[in-house]
């Protein structure tokens, strides 16, 4: 009997007309958060300005008063205060060598381009989500997961400081899953009504954009740019009143720039852009901290 | 660096499958101790800090590098400290609209006068680690880390003509 086992041509021996691997023509893009809080920013544009800030006149509440007939009314001075968005810088650097660009598939180029450009696009989220935490009031207990009556507790809170809406919510998903739940283990009549869908499956079905759904007449986005609190142990997210309570000013959108520099036989691609962000009126927000 | 889970078995040694009724545990693996991740406590203000590990999260999940400087703080309320402690932008680009001052060019200002109270030794140097969501504490690894990422200043930055430099155009 011929043994057929012994000394048989494989990709082993017949090795040098095998490639290791064949490399997919296209290269994924990293898994990172959908950027989704700039839309919910009032917008100030300063391209062609001469100035890196812009200041938002605030007009302080007044109030009138009886007057008997005959009397002279006092003078009242009207006053303002102001909220002041700064831009600065925020870019990142790539060189490039000539032999990489040369000798790698097609979709490279167009790759790189997207990873800085997203990171620039994180880092303006980053920023936004961060201001969640410095809204002064919060709602949530540590260590206890989002419910139902918090979120209760926040809309109250914005209602009762006469915030105008719509209002927005920017929550972790870890919060979003909460509120899943709490609206599936509710028996409350309204939740099994026609306004809001129940149940854990069913609620936020368009997560690839960072939208969650409308719940209780509030857009939430989630994302996990949402920062950790409390060693970690919680997520701050919150409410607030959009294009109001958060401003973004911009002196540019994230712009690319390549540069060749021979002496590195490669090119620099800058991606950057001049922006700041902050809070305009603190009691147009709610801060939500709840268990990571 | 992958992190590794134990997965979890029944009485006879069967694989337990994940309950999807609960979103946030994963009934496949087994359930880490929550505070298992904490490294050191410290008391400040009578509260209790607890640490992480340098760049972990208290599951032991790597932190995410985000090139973000935030400062740790206290919440108050009317009724005094709330215990909370969260993560405050630290940075003259996320301004709270105070970074126009120029006393207050970092943005931190405004948060104290909302009560936040830093998380800070008496002389200033932060307690926490100022990275973006690490809750390690403040130490020398986290300089290093910021120069890894921030590299060396570039040959064309040296002597550039700014906004600082031509101040007053």
């Amino acid at each position: 009997m011929v043994d057929f086992t012994s000394n048989d041509t494989n990709t082993t021996t017949y090795d040098d007309t095998v490639y290791a691997a064949i490399i997919n023509d296209d290269i994924l893009d990293a898994l990172q958060a959908a950027v989704v809080t700039p839309p919910l920013l009032a917008m100030f544009d300063l391209s062609g300005q001469p100035s890196k800030a812009v200041d938002i006149p605030i007009a302080d509440a007044e109030s009138a008063a009886a007057v008997a007939e005959g009397a002279e009314l006092a003078n009242t001075a009207l006053s303002t205060s102001k909220a002041t968005l700064t831009a600065s810088e925020v870019g990142i650097m790539a060189t490039i060598t000539d032999v990489l660009d040369v000798s790698s598939i097609a979709a490279t180029r167009g790759a790189q381009m997207r990873q800085m450009g997203n990171a620039v696009a994180q880092k303006i989220d980053v920023d936004i989500c961060a201001l969640l935490a410095g809204f002064a009031t919060s709602v949530g207990s540590t260590g206890a997961n989002l419910s139902l009556a918090n979120l209760f507790s926040a809309i109250y809170t914005l209602e009762a400081a006469n915030a105008p809406g719509p209002y927005v919510g920017v929550l972790h998903p870890v919060q979003i899953a909460d509120l899943r739940t709490a609206v599936e283990g509710s028996s409350s009549g309204i939740f099994t009504g026609g306004g809001v869908r129940s149940g854990a499956g069913e609620i936020g079905t368009n997560e690839d954009t960072g939208y969650f759904g409308n719940f209780m007449g509030i857009d939430f986005y989630q994302s996990t740019n949402v920062p950790t609190a409390n060693s970690a142990a919680d997520r701050a997210g919150g409410v607030f009143s959009k294009d109001y309570a958060l401003g973004m000013v911009q002196k540019w959108p994230a712009k690319t720039e390549i540069m060749r520099w021979a002496p590195i036989r490669g090119f620099v691609v800058v991606v950057s852009s001049m922006y700041g962000v902050g809070e305009i009126v603190d009691s147009a927000g709610v801060e939500i901290t709840t268990d990571a | 660096m992958t992190e590794k889970k134990t997965r979890a078995k029944d009485d006879k040694g069967q694989f337990i499958a994940d309950d999807p009724s609960t979103p946030d545990v994963n009934e496949a693996y087994v359930q880490e101790d929550k505070d298992s991740g904490y490294v050191n406590t410290k008391k400040f203000k009578k509260q209790t800090l607890k640490f992480t590990a340098q760049g972990k999260y208290p599951d032991g999940r790597k932190v995410p590098f985000k090139n973000m400087k935030t400062m740790k703080a206290l919440q108050v309320d009317p009724d005094g400290i709330t215990g909370n402690i969260v993560q405050l932008p630290w940075e003259a680009t996320v301004n709270n609209g105070v970074a126009g001052d120029p006393n207050d060019q970092i943005g931190l200002k405004k948060y104290e006068r909302k009560g936040f109270i830093f998380c800070v030794e008496t002389d200033g140097t932060p307690i926490f680690s100022t990275l973006w969501d690490d809750w390690s504490e403040y130490d020398a690894y986290e300089a290093k880390k910021r120069k890894a990422f921030q590299g060396e200043a570039g040959k064309f930055g040296a002597n550039a003509t700014t906004s600082r430099t031509m101040a007053g155009v």
